[in-house]
């Protein structure tokens, strides 16, 4: 069955691992649907974390095939549910909704986004939680023409159980 | 002690302290600063000069393949750079450890298009094991060394290290360190825990049928022997991959031929009959297992693998053991019990029965009339050389019919490409396998396609003087493609007959002596001229136009599905 998975890689921060671990999943001609890089806790170590929609059996080669990678030190997925993950999302909303008392308490109460920005025509929201959590919000401004513009952050993740420093013996 | 020298020399100084004595390459606008440090080294490195960068790096495959040492090319910036992607990842399929060299434009044009830019880094990171861009003379040894521990550690392949023309004429602080693996800390890596074998054992003593499947891995862990003693102490037939063979020699008792699609019969029907299959350092590649949903149905498999990522990435396995083949073997030969195994040895007897009488016995009959059997020419070369050559090959039916007929008594004598079936192949390689192993025979037997795929290397043979064998198998079809369109296109021959130049004036062109052989009276007398001769030489042999090599288990077909004949 295909669903999503978390592929979650400590990397040497080296010009060219990104290169070679993005070329892992369009070898398999696998789309990934987000992707995010960030320097660990450990100076030197990155933490790649790609998310993509795929079987079981395909993200554990792919997992494979990434541990190969010289400049990989160590590198597992993940069901969603397993870890803990969040992305932030900007959205850019007509300043109409100011003067909407419903909208506006569920922007700011309900859901959780804050303002960072005020203009004459628009406010800037942020918002973090997980994929589904910020295009449901996208969603909703969307069909009440809230909605001129949105983006959204790649994954930050830290694991519930392991410490990267435990995982990161790789043998010669 | 340092000493200040420029990143040229210091790149020379570091292939010495890598055990570097043969490079295969071709200069350009970008690498002539390393060019001109060459000629300083010319007693200390023989580097020979091919006529075309794929030549290079194929060279420097077959010197990797005949040696067990990397295979060292080098080239320009730019078309220099890319001519070497087939063979990047030709090596890289086929576990080849080569350190590839390539010049790049200044640290500061990068990015530019500046001329005979190319980015070769982006362009070799999913074919190479590992890459690295060279900005600063100061990485120069550093990395060097990194790149020989890469490539020939775990399990080998090709690395790639461009380096910017300014750090190839900056001075540095010369140094030479060896490099070893370490952490993010810099503590050196644990060796990897061996395998527990228990259970291997305990399936191997309580099997009936079992079969070891003797991959590339057995030659690049050195296991030869070792593969050899577990077969005799526990009494197991051995038989061969493509890259397989001649791990053992086709003599030994016990060898009993090779798998895949155009293997011998009694290999392929083992499989799907066998109770144990041990896959020692091989991938279960598609050429090797036909349909894979029908793939041995009574085995149970124990597959010994250096990389991780190959179990059960084709076929699961029940037995996965990760480590270097020669020491978990090691580990299993004292505890494996002899079993006399009669019925599957007479099983065994009965298919090889089949196979003279289906296959070999027709092709070997002398005067059978018709054309010369490229089976016949192949054979021939076997009892000449005494199975004491290096046979290299290019792709194509040449090639099947050489892995079917040779013999070889020593290791590392058959050099071929199998994952990626590059043609054009051949040529280079012998040239770079005769290069390491001066003192070998090298028969190279190719067709007429590959031959005329890097031909241009009949220069570098001229121009280096070295004593290669060349047995041209010419149908003037690109054969192997025309026997899939008699089988399976309805003899539907779309381009793929040849008209060829004259290859005697050719080689003449060239000073190679060369002979023609029309008629399947003088073949053996043409097989010996080339064997004896002193000096390179070209055999011709005008094969028969049409033939097939049979069996063959079709594409995608089971291996139950062997077909002995064009008529199915
Ligand atoms: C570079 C490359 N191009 C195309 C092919 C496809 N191919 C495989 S075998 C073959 C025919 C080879 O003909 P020839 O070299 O004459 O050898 P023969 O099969 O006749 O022995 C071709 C075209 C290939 N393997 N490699």
């Amino acid at each position: 069955m295909e669903r999503e998975y978390i592929v979650v890689a400590n990397v040497n921060n080296q010009i060219s691992v990104l290169n070679r671990i993005t070329s892992a999943y369009l070898k398999r001609h696998i789309n990934i649907e987000s992707l995010n890089v960030s320097e660990s806790y450990i100076k030197g170590i990155s933490t790649v974390v790609i998310s993509a929609i795929t079987s079981t059996d395909t993200v554990q080669k792919i997992v494979n095939q990434l541990d190969n990678i010289i400049d990989v030190y160590s590198v597992d997925f993940y069901l969603p549910e397993e870890i803990i993950y969040k992305e932030l999302a900007l959205y850019k909303v007509d300043s109409r909704i100011l003067t909407d008392k419903k909208e506006s308490a569920f922007l700011l109460t309900e859901s959780n986004g804050r303002i960072m920005e005020i203009s004459k025509e628009y406010v800037v929201i942020e918002k973090s939680g997980t994929r589904s959590e910020l295009e449901k919000l996208r969603d909703r401004l969307d069909i009440k023409g809230l909605l001129a513009g949105y983006s959204r952050s790649g994954n930050v993740v830290l694991h519930r159980e392991e410490s990267i420093t435990s995982i990161l013996q790789k043998v010669s | 002690m340092k000493r200040e020298i420029r990143g040229t020399e210091a790149l020379l100084l570091t292939l010495l302290e890598e055990g570097v004595n043969t490079v295969f390459g071709y200069p350009g606008g970008t690498i002539m600063p390393l060019y001109d440090e060459l000629y300083n080294f010319k007693e200390e490195i023989n580097h020979i000069l091919v006529r075309h960068e794929q030549g290079a790096v194929h060279a420097a495959e077959g010197f990797a393949r005949a040696t067990g040492k990397v295979g060292v090319c080098m080239a320009t910036s730019g078309p220099g750079a890319t001519n070497l992607v087939t063979g990047i990842e030709d090596a890289r399929i086929d576990s080849t450890p080569l350190v590839c060299v390539t010049a790049q434009v200044n640290a500061d044009k990068l990015g530019t298009d500046f001329f005979q830019e190319a980015d070769i880094i982006s362009i070799t990171i999913p074919i190479t094991k590992w890459s690295y861009q060279i900005t600063k003379a100061s990485e120069i040894t550093e990395i060097i060394s990194k790149a020989f521990y890469i490539a020939a550690s775990g399990r080998p392949g090709p690395v790639l290290v461009s380096i910017t023309k300014n750090a190839l004429i900056e001075d540095v602080d010369y140094q030479y360190k060896k490099y070893t693996p370490v952490n993010h800390l810099g503590e050196l890596l644990k060796k990897r825990d061996p395998a527990d074998t228990s259970e291997a054992v305990r399936m191997i003593n309580s099997a009936e049928k079992p079969m070891i499947i003797a991959g590339q891995g057995v030659i690049l862990s050195g296991a030869e022997k070792e593969l050899a003693k577990l077969a005799e102490k526990a009494n197991i037939p051995v038989v061969a991959t493509l890259l397989g063979i001649s791990a053992m020699p086709t003599g030994h008792p016990l060898f009993k031929g090779n798998v895949g699609m155009h293997g011998n019969i009694a290999p392929n029907k083992m499989t799907q009959k066998s109770d144990l299959i041990i896959a020692v350092g091989m991938r279960f590649s598609d050429r090797v297992t036909g349909n894979t949903s029908k793939y041995a149905p009574n085995a149970r498999i124990i597959h010994i693998d250096i990389d991780k990522a190959e179990f059960n990435k084709n076929i699961s396995v029940d037995l996965p053991l990760c480590g270097d083949a020669r020491e978990i073997l090691k580990k299993i030969i004292p505890n494996v019990e002899f079993r006399s195994r009669e019925e599957w040895f007479s099983y065994i007897d009965q298919k090889w029965e089949k196979e003279r009488r289906v296959i070999i016995d027709d092709l070997m009959r002398p005067g059978s009339g018709g054309g010369i059997s490229m089976a016949r020419a192949v054979d021939c070369v076997a009892r000449v050389a005494k199975g004491d050559a290096i046979v290299v090959t290019d792709v194509g039916q040449n090639q099947m019919f050489s892995a079917r007929y040779s013999k070889f008594r020593k290791t590392r004598s058959f050099i071929t490409s199998g994952g990626l079936g590059t043609m054009g192949y051949g040529l280079p390689a012998a040239i770079g396998a005769k290069v390491g192993m001066p003192d070998k025979e090298v028969v190279l037997i190719l067709g007429d396609g590959g031959f005329q795929m890097s031909i241009q290397e009949l220069g570098t043979i001229l121009q280096s003087g070295m004593k290669i064998k060349i047995l041209l198998l010419n149908n003037s079809y690109l054969g192997m493609v025309r026997q899939w369109q008699q089988l399976f296109f309805d003899r539907r021959y779309s381009y793929t007959d040849m008209i060829n130049p004259d290859f005697m004036k050719i080689a003449q062109a060239y000073k190679i002596p060369s002979r023609k052989v029309e008629h399947q009276s003088e073949l053996e007398k043409g097989v010996r001229e080339m064997i004896a001769s002193d000096s390179p030489f070209l055999l011709e042999v005008v094969v028969e136009k049409e033939e097939n090599v049979f069996p063959m288990v079709p594409n995608g077909a089971s291996l139950d599905e062997t077909i002995y004949n064009a008529n199915k």
